[in-house]
């Protein structure tokens, strides 16, 4: 009986300090793509892209969306490399992940010529 | 006797300036009811316009842009990604915010499917330093615009104050970080903080957040207007 009402109370702290785990992840994805942005360097630039593949591989383990927009940026970056297939890739996922940019997305691989 | 005339006097007439001071002061409003259009159509997509910079920081446009995204996000919008809206912005001719007529936003509209976009105002960005305290104060001005109809869905003013002063024992010590502080401060997590504390307190949750909906009795100041301190 001792050992019951120890485990229950065991799982009632345990309920208790479970915080929800969030929603959206963004890591250090906004202020590396500010470093990117103000320095322009190859550098910067490879730290943001680090910073976002951060951010895709932890929102996998967490089960969570990757944030929005943050697959085009991906895209974008592919593309200053000349990395046509792989920006096709990223702005699919975004649309794939974000119906509401699907709009956009088409606009974008048009844009590029990335669409078949 | 007399004493304790007195001290009625006084008190009850404390409790008259007390209870002026709180009829003066406007009630907080409701999320719902200072932004009902934010309730009747929410917008899902946002396209967050280069910042209006009228401070004199030139960085300070850069700290926004590259932070608003987050904030706008973590509130369960769908923010256009910025690197490539600002580039397809910068190609026709639409980068300088001041000139998006009703006409460009009906084109965001039909286009892209943007719903509403962000426009923000960085009135003041002012670093001062005095000995060993520091500070940075930010006031900008939000405001989001209906692309079907040119209406302003939801605006707030924020103004931030940012210590920066060193809290080192050492006078000469705490002068010369403070000195430092203020002069050299990558002050892009502060900004960033800022705008994710304004939405959070003052931007009704979108489509993809958990709150979605449940937030109208929420209560911001009557003034739409918001301090923020922030301590380092």
């Amino acid at each position: 009986m001792k050992n019951c009402l120890g485990l229950i109370a065991v799982l009632l702290l345990m309920a208790a300090c479970a915080v929800p785990p969030p929603y959206l992840y963004y890591g250090d994805t906004s202020h590396s793509y500010y470093k990117a942005v103000k320095k322009q360097d190859a550098a910067s630039v490879a730290h943001y892209k680090a910073s976002l593949e951060d951010v895709f591989a932890k929102s996998t383990r967490l089960r969570i969306s990757v944030p929005p927009g943050l697959y085009c940026d991906y895209a974008m970056l592919l593309l200053a490399n000349n990395e046509l297939a792989g920006a096709k890739v990223y702005f699919q996922k975004e649309k794939d992940a974000w119906s509401e940019s699907a709009a956009f997305m088409d606009f974008l691989m048009q844009r590029y010529s990335v669409k078949d | 006797m007399g004493k304790i005339v007195k001290r009625t006097i006084i008190a009850t007439i404390l409790l008259a300036v007390l209870l002026l001071i709180t009829a003066c002061a406007p009630p907080p409003m409701s999320l719902k009811s200072a932004f009902p259009k934010m309730y009747e159509n929410p917008p899902t997509t946002i396209l967050i316009l280069p910042p209006i910079n009228k401070s004199t920081a030139s960085d300070a446009k850069e700290y926004f842009a590259c932070s608003l995204s987050e904030a706008i996000g973590r509130k369960g919008y769908y923010p256009m990604p910025v690197e490539a809206t600002f580039g397809v912005l910068r190609d026709e001719g639409l980068y300088d915010t001041e000139n998006i007529t009703p006409a460009v936003l009906a084109n965001f509209k039909q286009y892209f499917g943007v719903d509403a976009v962000l426009i923000t105002s960085i009135e003041e960005w002012e670093k001062s330093y005095a000995i060993v305290a520091g500070s940075l104060t930010i006031t900008a001005k939000f405001a989001l615009l209906s692309t079907a109809n040119a209406d302003t869905l939801w605006d707030f003013t924020t103004k931030t104050k940012v210590s920066l002063g060193s809290d080192n024992e050492n006078f000469l010590v705490a002068l010369l970080e403070t000195a430092v502080k203020t002069a050299v401060e990558d002050y892009f997590p502060n900004c960033q903080k800022a705008n994710i504390m304004t939405m959070d307190a003052a931007l009704p949750s979108g489509k993809h957040h958990p709150a979605y909906g449940q937030d109208g009795d929420k209560t911001i100041p009557a003034s739409k207007h918001a301090v923020i301190e922030i301590s380092k």
